[in-house]
């Protein structure tokens, strides 16, 4: 049954994901919440979790949790009249790889790709991951992360873009 | 051009497969060893997530009962019209067979239509079997016969009704009843007849008595009556006029 694959997931890896939402926030009920909210995404998720992969499966939920922990403190900074800019609406080309492709003969080019995912804001790494690492479409990222399959289109295009940079650069900005 | 871009770009999509799965194990990395009592789950984490889970279950669970439900009367429905078609098949076969075995036709026929006394049951008599089944047809059959006279066979096809009466002795009266026909009429052209009317009908008598029998033709438009007999021409005139 699904529930019980994620009821194993828990227990193996709840205690790693709460150390890592409480070092994205000093707020130990929003660190909860954001690794409770995670656990939501991942029922509609569980198929695609291979469980005898550790460390990728491992990674992947600490990911998440980071990012259920901007996405919460959002909504918070929202609730409390904090404006934040949502520009992802705005519509623009997207060419997901066209950043990059022009990049992958340059030396070190993998290594320096997979700091770039480290690097990169997890409301950018997490779809790109997702899409490469885990073969989602578009609507699946979606479903999965409760957002409009065009933001899905604009996180990646954005986050290739920054990678770009990133490589160009030879890492940080 | 387009070709190697094409490579170029499963080339790239393989190296974010790669680095993706390095990025996440270097994340593990970061926090597997990092984790100390704070990171504990709290009881209320632990509480909110296995109701999660237990609603998770039920929901799971009345899914695949609704999937069972679904497939059980799926296989119901094919059962049920399999058993209609076996029925309608044994209908049909058994129909086609009864209508064409004249043996079981006329019971069934007696079962199903209604008789209103335009026709006699008739039971037979002797040790043919034929002669032992009850016949009834819609035909107007004699109420009068010769003493010592019975009703020893009957036959029907679609045109025509034939009744064989027989006495102790062996004689012989044929009775047929058919819609009409014309060669009724001229079979008995070249022959001898007399004249004759029964019960308003028109007719012939043709043959002389005794042993080469007599033939008593009538009728109408739609029907016609022939009585043939080893008998005399006024006991056949007294048994036609008797049949109405």
């Amino acid at each position: 049954m699904k529930a019980d694959k994620v009821e194993r997931l828990y227990r193996k890896y709840a205690k790693m994901m709460l150390c890592a939402a409480h070092s994205a926030t000093n707020d130990p009920q929003l660190a909860e919440d954001a690794v409770q909210q995670t656990f939501e995404k991942l029922l509609r998720m569980e198929d695609r979790i291979k469980e005898e992969e550790e460390k990728m499966t491992g990674g992947l939920l600490i990911l998440m949790t980071r990012q259920a922990v901007s996405e919460l403190f959002e909504k918070k900074t929202k609730a409390v009249g904090m404006q934040t800019v949502d520009d992802e609406n705005t519509p623009e080309a997207v060419d997901e790889m066209g950043d990059i492709l022009g990049l992958i003969f340059q030396k070190d080019f993998v290594q320096d790709l997979t700091k770039s995912l480290g690097w990169l804001k997890e409301k950018y790494s997490v779809p790109i991951i997702l899409r490469y690492g885990y073969e989602m479409n578009n609507d699946e990222i979606a479903r999965l992360l409760h957002i409009d399959k065009g933001k899905v289109c604009v996180r990646i295009h954005r986050g290739m873009k920054k990678i770009r940079e990133y490589l160009e650069k030879g890492g940080g900005l | 051009m387009e070709q190697n871009q094409k490579h170029e770009q499963e080339m790239l999509e393989q190296m974010l497969k790669y680095a993706s799965a390095q990025s996440l194990e270097a994340l593990y990395d970061e926090y597997a060893d990092e984790t100390t009592d704070d990171s504990q789950p709290s009881e209320q984490l632990d509480n909110a997530v296995m109701q999660m889970l237990a609603d998770a279950r039920e929901k799971e669970q009345q899914e695949e009962r609704a999937r069972n439900k679904a497939v059980r009367y799926r296989h119901m429905l094919r059962r049920l019209a399999a058993a209609v078609a076996l029925v309608v098949a044994i209908g049909a076969v058994g129909g086609m067979l009864v209508m064409n075995v004249e043996a079981w036709r006329v019971p069934f026929l007696n079962f199903v239509f209604e008789i209103t006394g335009e026709g006699t049951e008739v039971r037979l008599n002797g040790e043919d079997e034929l002669a032992k089944q009850t016949v009834s047809f819609s035909v107007p059959v004699p109420e009068y016969l010769p003493e010592n006279f019975e009703l020893t066979n009957s036959m029907d096809d679609t045109v025509k009704s034939y009744l064989t009466y027989q006495d102790d002795a062996g004689n012989e009266i044929i009775y047929i009843f058919t819609s009409s026909d014309e060669t009724m009429w001229t079979k008995y052209a070249d022959q001898e007849k007399e004249n004759v009317s029964i019960n308003g009908m028109n007719g012939y008598l043709i043959g002389g008595s005794g042993q080469e029998g007599i033939t008593l033709i009538w009728g109408s438009e739609d029907e016609v009556f022939t009585l043939w007999g080893e008998i005399s021409a006024d006991e056949l005139i007294k048994i036609a006029e008797s049949i109405k």
